[in-house]
């Protein structure tokens, strides 16, 4: 098996690898709420993207559990989306502002 | 009788609890069902289905779920809760129309719960969570609640929404190194890989573990959660996480290390070293809230240590009915005292300290429970909250030889007598505090409670005061079956 290419698993964990550190930077820098969602999308995508990788490319043979876990996955993340959305449409829609500095009137 | 393959796939107890939501949403599209409010009464009957159901038939759902004794009792023990959480849905004020989302929520939760709590596979354990989590976002901010819920909501989601995926990650590794998600085959695995390999992978697993747990250093969501959310919707996202939580992290330890022997004195520390940071800062930083809900929030913080600290003791089976007790202990106090708060607050800011001044002279009987419940949360003798410490503490004493137990253990006594101080700053402010608040005549003489409130404060006290008497009898139901 060659070490690095479309048959090699390397390419795909790199991958997988840069879309979460990229979501978790998003998750923590960005102030605006919609930007955090899009950085835990990347996270969750990253996370598939490596079930399948790994399931793809298992020691004996490919293996399903990989890619069952990849589809799973992608039916939470849309449901996690759409639960998120509707609960930013719900502050926006009595702050007029998804900033999460803005946000912050609970407090001790 | 033989179940098609997709539904044989759920044990028999969640499988009651997916035909109960069914019914409630069902319900819900009729104008004269709601009306008449009867969401919370169908949920109580799939509980009491569910529970018939794990006493007889508890099934391993296609080999994914575990039939031991920490999940049968976790899963017994969200049952309860979820009885509990129903009734007071049912004596809530709300407008009807809510209520059957409020029942659905509360539903969707316990099944996400006892998912989590049995899982013996990765994916259900993930997937279990998940609905655990989105639940309980949406316990928290569609209960009509106001901008503090939705903000409260908000920081919800993303934190959670950052751990879980953290988690998955974490997952998908250990996928990776050990070739399997079950329980059993990635702890033979984990036996064989490298241990620098795989503990960054474990790290982000158990990150979403300690996420529900509430543990420092991701306990961030939890103070403006308890503060915002609406106080039925905390005393459920404040109890039923923490127990599939902490079951699923019994039954984690359980397949990397043998029931039988101790932990390896590198994951006992770790595990130690964790459960005294988050006791000792959750300690310290109650004494500085000026919100009594803040103040059960950090309170709830602890109690997660303390369960982890339970955990990381040996044997595990002792440890079983330890976190059993402790739990049930935690969170039958935990209940009545939001279940009190929420009948003596009034006002936007209705749980701060000053709020709450005085607010005994309304409702005694409440206020006296209260102070019950926090009682018991503080660990006065002889209620069961400071059995439950005394289980725990027993555990970490057995082996003198650990001496990151041992300084935990420590920690933990000295969490409690300083937490202690932030317990009696309710019990002063609902009691001995003048009254600030309005002197209106229909704010003097309050609404009575209603029926199925005063039984939900009447079993979280039966429990909190009586288990004591029933300590014998609970370690030895905890310790039959396998």
């Amino acid at each position: 098996m060659p070490e690095f290419g479309p048959d090699a698993p390397t390419g795909y964990l790199l991958v997988a690898a840069l879309l979460f550190a990229t979501g978790v930077f998003a998750a923590i820098s960005r102030r605006n709420a919609i930007g955090v969602l899009i950085g835990i999308e990347l996270m969750l995508n990253a996370a598939a993207l490596q079930f399948a990788a790994y399931g793809r490319f298992a020691k004996s043979a490919a293996d399903p559990q990989g890619q069952t876990a990849a589809v799973f996955v992608i039916v939470v993340a849309a449901a996690e989306a759409a639960v998120a959305l509707a609960l930013l449409f719900a502050v926006y829609r009595r702050t007029r502002d998804i900033d999460l500095e803005q946000n912050r009137e609970l407090r001790s | 009788m033989t179940l098609p393959a997709p539904l044989a796939a759920l044990p028999a107890p969640e499988l009651a609890l997916c035909v109960g939501l069914g019914a409630i949403l069902l319900a819900d599209l009729v104008p004269a069902l709601v009306a008449r409010r009867v969401a919370p009464w169908l949920g109580l009957a799939a509980c009491a289905a569910a529970g018939v159901c794990l006493a007889v038939a508890p099934g391993d759902g296609a080999g994914m779920f575990a039939v031991d004794a920490i999940g049968r009792l976790a899963r017994g023990l969200i049952l309860a809760l979820l009885a509990l959480q129903l009734l007071a849905a049912a004596g809530d004020r709300r407008p009807a129309r809510d209520v059957g989302v409020l029942a659905a929520a509360l539903v969707a939760l316990a099944l996400g719960a006892g998912v989590t709590a049995a899982a013996s596979h990765a994916l259900p354990l993930w997937l279990g969570l998940e609905l655990v989590a989105l639940s309980s976002y949406a316990l928290v901010a569609c209960g009509g609640g106001d901008r503090r819920a939705a903000e409260a909501g908000m920081k919800f989601v993303l934190f959670g929404g950052v751990a879980s995926a953290a988690m998955l990650f974490g997952l998908g590794h250990l996928y990776g190194a050990t070739g399997s998600l079950d329980f059993a085959s990635i702890g033979s695995g984990l036996a064989a890989a490298s241990a620098a390999a795989v503990a960054p992978a474990l790290l982000l697993a158990a990150a979403g573990i300690a996420y529900k747990l509430a543990l420092v250093p991701l306990h961030g969501y939890a103070p403006d959660v308890y503060q915002g959310a609406p106080p039925l919707a905390v005393a459920a996202v404040s109890t039923l996480p923490k127990v599939a939580a902490a079951a699923a992290l019994v039954r984690a330890l359980q397949f990397v290390v043998p029931p039988a022997v101790a932990a390896p004195a590198a994951l006992a520390a770790g595990l130690a070293l964790v459960a005294a940071t988050s006791l000792l800062f959750a300690s310290f930083t109650a004494l500085v809230q000026r919100c009594a809900r803040r103040i059960l929030a950090f309170s709830g913080i602890g109690h997660g240590a303390a369960v982890v600290l339970a955990a990381a003791c040996a044997p595990q089976r002792a440890a079983v009915a330890a976190i059993a007790f402790y739990l049930l202990a935690y969170t039958a106090a935990n209940t009545g005292a939001l279940v009190c708060l929420a009948l003596l607050e009034r006002g936007p800011r209705g749980s701060d300290l000053a709020a709450l001044a005085g607010s005994g002279r309304r409702r005694p009987w409440v206020a006296a429970l209260l102070c019950l419940f926090v009682a018991s949360l503080a660990g006065v003798p002889p209620l069961a909250g400071f059995l439950g410490k005394w289980g725990v503490l027993r555990l970490a004493f057995a082996d003198l030889g650990a001496p990151a137990l041992l300084a935990a253990a420590f920690a933990f006594v000295a969490a409690t007598a300083i937490a202690a101080w932030s317990y009696l700053l309710i019990v002063r402010a609902v009691l001995f505090a003048g009254d600030s608040g309005p002197t209106d005549p229909r704010e003097a003489a309050p609404l009575p409670v209603p029926l199925p409130t005063a039984v939900v404060l009447l079993l979280c006290a039966a429990a909190t005061c009586g288990l004591g008497l029933w300590l014998d009898g609970f370690t030895a139901f905890a310790a039959v079956g396998p």
